[in-house]
């Protein structure tokens, strides 16, 4: 699972000096206990008002955010967006991407 | 709300949202400091 292939890579992304945000639209008491459950190193964002995956293009139409991933370097600019992730290997090509900055 | 959506080589649109831990987490709050890896998933209570 997404989540936990970034846990399990966060110190290697760490040393690239980036950090790791998570997001879709459940609110903090879901984001708690999946963090929770799955001892997740980094922040769940908590789009309940859908602005983020809005403001991203990624709302899917049942309301929800489409499985995408987007790195912004620390000047704010949008350096890689992957539209459609699909979990096995992403943090990996994640971790590559972040290597050619 | 538009939908924008940003492409490669664009700002990424500045947000500020709570996160699971009661924080608030903006864009700027990174600026000059972190890179980002955002990624959206569509539920939180996923299988393992």
């Amino acid at each position: 699972m997404e989540a936990c292939g970034f846990r399990d890579a966060i110190s290697q992304i760490q040393d690239l000096g980036a950090v790791v945000l998570g997001a879709s639209v459940d609110d903090v008491k879901a984001q708690r206990m999946f963090a929770e459950k799955f001892d997740v190193p980094f922040k769940l964002l908590c789009d309940t008002e859908k602005t983020l995956s809005k403001a991203f293009g990624v709302l899917s139409p049942n309301g929800t955010s489409g499985r995408s991933t987007y790195l912004i370097d620390s000047g704010g600019v949008i350096r890689k967006i992957w539209p459609r992730v699909s979990p096995a290997g992403h943090p990996a090509e994640v971790v590559k991407a972040l290597r050619a900055l | 709300m538009p939908d924008l959506n940003p492409a490669e080589g664009g700002r990424a649109p500045s947000f500020s949202v709570t996160a699971h831990d009661g924080t608030t987490v903006t864009l700027d709050q990174f600026a000059g400091k972190k890179h980002i890896v955002l990624f959206f998933f569509p539920k939180a209570d996923t299988p393992g």
